[in-house]
Order: structure tokens, then C-alpha cells, then sequence
């Protein structure tokens, strides 16, 4: 019965949702409808996974795997959920992947030099000093660490709670879990990082 | 109300925190929180962790994404065609390659072989057999007959010979 209400759930969001008619004109045969949802949920989608992977040029690669894979089923989508759901299980799918076979181990010697070469940045009351710089950085150097430690389905839902702002019923489609599965992630997430990152309120 | 850490409703909390327009309760939730150091403590530890996070900026996207992106469509569909083909032909391509040669000449060979055998018909020359049969059939049973007369004379004679005797 609950899971016949999702699912009824998930068909009405579906059917308010314009991306998800987008991917319907797709299906059709409408290229532009395609390129129109591209635009819309490039960046999106690339933020993400380089957040999950902490790697742009990986980021970039499974981005493009992803919407790939999203023209690959046009002739077989069903808009029985919203389209981020679609798309954003599709990216998390592709990410756990990589974090499994390992293709960051390669790429994490490069985080320290694009941390070194990153430009700093510009705050709109003056220049930064070399100090605030640094402090910056490391700060940033915490954070990163801290989501990197964080166990691969946590670290998804922290990012897609926080950043996309998803609701947790969202965040369930896209893991395939409970709705009370992903309260109990993002509280054991949290809880980690408030431990490791408070310090900087 | 009762403290939210207590009875495990974070979401509450984290709702709250993040100051979002449709928390439920935020009302009597700020009265409480002024009120529990438990919950402060939690709200500001999460503030500073969402600010924290906020900081954290992704670099930009590459300027030629959509132009890889259309080619490796491109490329994947010339791929599933090819796929196609294949799932298709794969299973006759050995013997199409390598015994197709010999099986085509076999097979020329045993058509011209049924085409000669083929060419001297029976019906040709059943056909004079048939027409002299039905042209001469009639004078044969002619000659029979007058064969037969002759012999039943002869037999006849041969018998008041042999009576006189």
C-alpha cells in the first residue's frame, strides 16, 4: 500500500514536472529538448559529482556518462518520477562506481597542486592578504576531507540534501532506500561533520 | 514540546537550521531552542558546517562539455548500428568467409548438373512412341485381324485334310 502511494506520489510529481515533458519530446525525437535540458542541469550534475569524486576531469567524464546514458533510454523512459530523480540516481550510480574501481587513487596526488595553483580569490572590500589566503585554503583543505571521509552513500545524501536541496523522499528515489534510511545517512553525516568542521563557526 | 534530540526528530532541527521557509513548527522550535542548550549547541554546530560547505566551490565547466558530449552521442549510435549488424551476421561470418567460395561453386555446379540432366526430356520421346502407337495401333489391329482369318482358314483346312485322310 505505502510503496502503491509512492509510486502514485512519484507519477503526480512526474507529471507537474516540465523536465520530465522535456524528456518526453526527447523520446519523440526532439533534439532540442534535449540540448534544453542539458543547459538546465549541466552544472548541476558536474558540481555533484565532483563533490563525489573531488576530481573535475572525473567529474566531467562521468557527467557526460551520465547524460549519455539519459539520451542511450529515450526510446524507453517512462516519466514515472521526476527527472532529477532520473538523472541524479544515474550520476550516483556512476560515481559509487568510480569511487569503487578506485580512479581517484590516481588523481589524489594532483589535489594538493590544484590546490597550490588556485587563483585566490576576490573579495569584493580589497585584496586577500597571502594569510587569509592560506587560512582559506586550508579551511577548504577541511572540508574537502572531511565529505572525502565520509562513507559513499553519507557523502551522496549530504550532497544532494545540501546542495540540491532535495527533500528526503527525493534522496530515497534516487539511493533506492527508505525515506527513514536517509534521515538516519544524513544524521550519521552530519554528525561527522559538525565533529570535524564546527570548529570553524 | 519536547526537545527534538531527545525524541531523535533531527530533521526537525536540521530544517530549522537551515532557516527553510516550510519547517515545521519554527515557531515554538526557536522558543525551545533558546531554551535547550542541547539543541543550540546543534544548530550552530550545523550552521557552521552548512557555512563551511557554502565555501566549497566547484571549478567551472569545461568549455567545450557539449560539443564532447554530442560527439560521444554520435559515436555511440554509429557504435549500436554496428552492434546491430553484427548480433545479426556474427554467427554466419566463419563459414560466409571462409567456406562461402566453396559452397557457392558447389552450388553451381549442382545447378548446372540438374539443368543438363534435365534437358532430355521423357515426355519428347514418349510423344512419337505415343503418336506412332495411336497412328499405327489401328492398321496393327487390321493386320491381326486378317492374320487371325487367315490362320482360322488354314486351321480349318488343315482339319477337313485331315478328316479326308
Amino acid at each position: 500500500m505505502t510503496e502503491r502511494v509512492n509510486h502514485d506520489m512519484g507519477a503526480i510529481a512526474a507529471a507537474l514536472d516540465y523536465d520530465a515533458e522535456l524528456m518526453v519530446r526527447v523520446k519523440e525525437g526532439d533534439g532540442v529538448s534535449f540540448g534544453l535540458l542539458l543547459e538546465k542541469h549541466r552544472a548541476s550534475v558536474i558540481r555533484f559529482l565532483y563533490r563525489m569524486v573531488q576530481n573535475q576531469a572525473v567529474a566531467e567524464e562521468l557527467a557526460q556518462e551520465a547524460f549519455l546514458r539519459v539520451y542511450r533510454s529515450r526510446d524507453t523512459y517512462e516519466p514515472t518520477a521526476k527527472f532529477t530523480t532520473w538523472l541524479f540516481r544515474i550520476a550516483t550510480h556512476l560515481a559509487l562506481n568510480s569511487l569503487r574501481d578506485g580512479k581517484n587513487r590516481r588523481m589524489e596526488s594532483r589535489l594538493d597542486e590544484e590546490l597550490s595553483d588556485a587563483p585566490a580569490r576576490q573579495v569584493p572590500d580589497g585584496r586577500p592578504s597571502v594569510e587569509q589566503t592560506m587560512v582559506r585554503q586550508a579551511r577548504l583543505e577541511e572540508v574537502r576531507q572531511a565529505v572525502a571521509g565520509l562513507p559513499e552513500k553519507q557523502r551522496a545524501a549530504v550532497l544532494m540534501h545540501k546542495y540540491e536541496e532535495m527533500e528526503y523522499t527525493q534522496i530515497a528515489r534516487v539511493l533506492n532506500c527508505s525515506e527513514s534510511a536517509v534521515k538516519s545517512l544524513l544524521f550519521r553525516a552530519y554528525e561527522t561533520l559538525r565533529a570535524r568542521l564546527a570548529y570553524m563557526a | 514540546m519536547k526537545c527534538p534530540l531527545e525524541i531523535g526528530e533531527h530533521a526537525q532541527l536540521l530544517a530549522f537550521g537551515a532557516r527553510k521557509p516550510d519547517a515545521p513548527g519554527a515557531a515554538e522550535l526557536e522558543r525551545h531552542v533558546a531554551t535547550c542548550s542541547a539543541c543550540r549547541q546543534f544548530v550552530a554546530g550545523q550552521q557552521a558546517v552548512w557555512q563551511a560547505l557554502d565555501a566549497w566551490e566547484a571549478p567551472p565547466v569545461a568549455a567545450d562539455f557539449d560539443r564532447q558530449l554530442y560527439r560521444r552521442i554520435e559515436q555511440d549510435r554509429l557504435l549500436q548500428e554496428t552492434v546491430w549488424w553484427r548480433r545479426w551476421l556474427g554467427p554466419l561470418r566463419p563459414v560466409v568467409l571462409r567456406r562461402g567460395l566453396p559452397i557457392a561453386a558447389a552450388a553451381g555446379v549442382l545447378a548446372a548438373a540438374v539443368l543438363m540432366l534435365d534437358r532430355p526430356a521423357v515426355t519428347p520421346v514418349s510423344k512419337p512412341e505415343t503418336v506412332q502407337v495411336e497412328n499405327l495401333q489401328p492398321e496393327q489391329v487390321q493386320h491381326a485381324l486378317d492374320d487371325m482369318e487367315m490362320l482360322s482358314d488354314f486351321t480349318r483346312a488343315a482339319r477337313a485334310d485331315a478328316g479326308e485322310l
